[in-house]
């Protein structure tokens, strides 16, 4: 598997990929899931929340990224709508829970839905970069 | 006697179920639904509130069954639905001639500034530690003229019907006139921005004309659009489902009635010479020969659509997925499935809600900025979760619980989905999470609009197809003419997310909730244990007056300090918080209103004593105001539990025999 990740200026991403242990539940299971660790370049205030900016390219219609921690709770979906995407990512946003945020590192889990066919990884240029941001807030 | 005229200016106060039950002569009855209700006059406004909360000092006869005084009674005939009474001063003087309250011995002008009263209101609340505040917005809605409910409201049934009518009458309108249902559909297909920061105001532009369309042809004045809450619990007895109304699925409100196109082969025969015709292709150039951009054709040039024939492409033709549905798949949920599914229900979870409202600044609280209207940068939080996911999942693609997706159809996921009459009711709720947004702001003192040259740009974007109740082009042209909600002149029944709008909480309250931050509340530890299936459980007492301040702007947050003992090694041992669930509560996630965080160990480490967790309550605790699930005076219930790995086809990992002990539970606030 390859994937193409980028602009991830003040974020530590590691790519967990599981490929091997072929014939056995948890790699296959592990084949079609992503997890991505990342790492806040500073604590959040009192004043601000951190929340996921996904930069993901074209989908094709139906088709969804699942981002939940890496625990499989459900945070938030890259669901696309409008016209068609051109060649440049598109910005989503997702909150994230505080709770999620353990020694200010989070792991998150990248799936994708796609109508008709089995749960997956992301492919090359479905997701660009992600990456945690910190986002004034009014409470 | 002494009146008090109350020209132009009569608003009911926003406690939003109280109504006006009866005027005869200058007696004026109001009632809501749970409460008796007193009134006050400042400012020339009427202001009412539940009357618990009134000092009797201050207000003689508040208090008793009979209201204020002999002159403005009370009633409980709201709580029936059955009244038929309206919301709204306006309905009961259409001229907005003089309208006399009685002298009344304790309510008069000058008597108690709104302030002054909520100050004392809020104070006696806090010292007697009543379960209701008085709260009502400092920024609530000035009263309109229309007023928008929730589709759920028993009130809202008449405007269902007129929406109805009106819906038919489109239907029935030939495709040349440019308030066809189609066409006005079309408008959207041509023009609608996503994924940019004129998201918000084009659809507000959109739905207000369409709105005023719907006056015309349903002919009913009064109506207003109704908007769909998906993030109400409407069963707070069980966890959130969130469904499309059931009354969407009646007649011509779903686009698989028979009255809709049922192929696309027809709807290009009847509204292909029509669109040819129209006016959007015209080409026009400015004096200096240039061509003006500024134009329906340059507006359609913008997003590739060069001719009719690229509109029908995008419409039928585009391999990446089509715009048009026939009738046997015109909406993807139906009448016996109605229920989001989970991805949806988490986007539009009360939490997730919350989190769209908090940012402080337009761009991030909106979507992202672009060079026009008709490009695709990003998506904020409001747009890009409960926008976006009950779009596609309404226009079906469905993920079910076992984690199987498809696409069964639907106009709803593509920018033909106002042919789907839910789709106005989706984005009037989407334009009420603005509204409430503006006025969070405003209370706070953030900006409402971008900024600086930002506003310039964004409020001169053109938009040129929005066509009035007769059909003509409209004189509002620009994005800046929307900016509020203006001579559209409605406001909406408040609903889910209305809690971040700041309220009153004056300096006596805030002095209890301060007084109460150094307080810590220590749960009686019913069971320790925490089994596989069974939870640990304690209880613990909070003071409502501190319960209630939870939901108030300023207010201490309340944390929960869990203290566990857990195995060594306790590795992919997660345990999840919650508060006041049902007995046996089977699946809890972040979307539940039982849910207020997870215990989760991280790292390889080895555990060598207890841990101390602390978990935020706040946002449990407000969702279950929300919901009602909050009793008075009764101790919260807190259970740790073994937390269920929820991804697809992953079946939860425990360590068998591993034991796991809650030692305390400890509530404090900071």
């Amino acid at each position: 598997m390859h994937k193409r990740w980028r602009n991830l200026a003040s974020i530590t991403i590691a790519l967990v990929y599981s490929v091997g242990c072929a014939g056995c539940e948890m790699a296959e299971r592990d084949i079609q899931q992503s997890i991505v660790e990342l790492e806040l370049a500073r604590p959040a205030t009192s004043r601000e929340a951190i929340w996921i900016q996904v930069h993901a390219g074209a989908l094709p219609r139906g088709t969804e990224i699942r981002v939940s921690t890496s625990k499989g709770v459900l945070l938030g979906t890259v669901s696309p709508f409008g016209g068609p995407q051109g060649p440049e990512a598109v910005t989503y946003i997702i909150p994230l829970p505080q709770t999620a945020l353990v020694g200010n590192r989070v792991q998150l889990r990248l799936e994708v839905d796609e109508p008709g066919a089995p749960v997956r990884a992301p492919r090359s240029g479905e997701v660009e970069s992600i990456n945690l941001i910190h986002v004034p807030i009014s409470h | 006697m002494r009146h008090h005229p109350l020209r132009h200016y009569i608003s009911v106060c926003a406690l939003d179920t109280c109504k006006i039950l009866q005027v005869s002569g200058n007696v004026i009855s109001l009632s809501n639904r749970n409460y008796l209700t007193a009134i006050t006059i400042e400012r020339r406004r009427l202001w009412c509130y539940p009357p618990s909360a009134l000092l009797k000092s201050q207000f003689p006869g508040v208090g008793n069954n009979r209201g204020v005084s002999g002159k403005i009674t009370h009633s409980r005939l709201a709580q029936t639905g059955s009244t038929g009474v309206e919301t709204g001063a306006r309905d009961f003087f259409p001229n907005h001639n003089e309208v006399f309250l009685s002298k009344n011995t304790e309510l008069q002008p000058s008597t108690l500034s709104r302030r002054a009263f909520l100050k004392t209101a809020a104070a006696a609340a806090a010292t007697v530690g009543s379960a209701t505040l008085p709260f009502s917005s400092l920024h609530a809605q000035e009263t309109a003229k229309y007023r928008r409910l929730n589709i759920l409201n028993p009130d809202a049934r008449r405007n269902i019907e007129s929406y109805k009518k009106a819906i038919r009458a489109m239907l029935a309108l030939p495709p040349t006139d440019p308030r066809n249902w189609y066409r006005i559909a079309l408008t959207h297909t041509m023009d609608c921005p996503h994924g940019n920061w004129w998201f918000l105001v084009w659809h507000r532009g959109y739905i207000g004309w369409f709105e005023q369309i719907c006056r015309e042809l349903s002919g009913d004045p009064r109506f207003a659009l109704p908007y769909w809450d998906w993030s109400e619990n409407t069963d707070p007895a069980n966890p959130f489902r969130p469904s499309v109304p059931a009354i969407m699925f009646d007649d011509v409100l779903t686009p698989s009635n028979p009255a809709y196109i049922a192929q696309f082969r027809e709807f290009r025969v009847r509204f292909g010479d029509a669109l040819a015709k129209a006016s959007y292709w015209k080409r026009s150039y400015k004096p200096n020969g240039e061509f003006d951009d500024a134009t329906q054709y340059g507006q359609l040039l913008a997003r590739g659509i060069r001719a009719p024939e690229d509109l029908w492409f995008d419409i039928i033709d585009d391999p990446r997925g089509q715009f048009f549905f026939d009738l046997a798949h015109a909406r993807g949920l139906t009448k016996e499935e109605p229920a989001l599914d989970e991805k949806t229900a988490k986007a539009v979870s009360l939490q997730t809600l919350l989190d769209a409202l908090a940012p402080r600044d337009f761009l991030t609280f909106g979507s992202p900025k672009t060079m026009g209207h008709s490009g695709l940068t990003g998506f904020g939080v409001l747009e890009g979760q409960p926008h976006n996911r009950v779009h596609n999942c309404v226009g079906g693609i469905f993920t079910n619980p076992s984690g199987k997706t498809t696409n069964s159809g639907g106009f709803m996921q593509a920018n033909l989905s106002p042919i789907d009459p839910l789709f106005f009711l989706h984005h009037a709720n989407i334009d009420r999470l603005w509204d409430v947004w503006v006025r969070k702001q405003q209370a706070r003192g953030y900006p409402v609009l971008p900024e600086g040259s930002d506003l310039d740009v964004w409020s001169s974007e053109p938009f040129l197809f929005f066509v009035d109740s007769k059909g003509r082009p409209v004189t509002k042209r620009i994005a800046g003419d929307y900016a509020t909600i203006g001579d559209f002149n409605y406001d909406y029944q408040q609903g889910s997310g209305e809690q971040v709008v700041p309220m009153t909480l004056a300096e006596p309250a805030s002095g209890a909730v301060a007084a109460a931050q150094a307080e810590r509340f220590i749960a009686q530890i019913s069971q320790s244990s925490i089994g596989t299936t069974e939870p640990a459980i304690g209880a613990v007492t909070i003071p409502s007056a501190l319960l209630q301040a939870g939901m108030q702007p300023e207010a201490p947050t309340l944390f929960a300090q869990v203290t566990i003992a857990l195995p060594p090694l306790a590795h992919g041992h997660d345990f999840a918080v919650l508060v006041n669930a049902p007995a046996g509560a089977a699946k809890i996630d972040p979307s539940s209103p039982y849910y207020a965080g997870t215990l989760s160990m991280f790292g390889h480490h080895v555990v060598h004593g207890p841990v101390t967790f602390t978990i935020p309550l706040s946002g449990a605790l407000a969702a279950m105001q929300a919901g009602n699930l909050l009793k008075a005076n009764a101790p919260v219930n807190i259970q740790v539990v073994r937390e269920q790995v929820a991804a697809p086809g992953v079946a939860a990992i425990h360590a068998m025999g591993a034991k796991a002990e809650v030692l305390s539970i400890v509530v404090e606030a900071h």
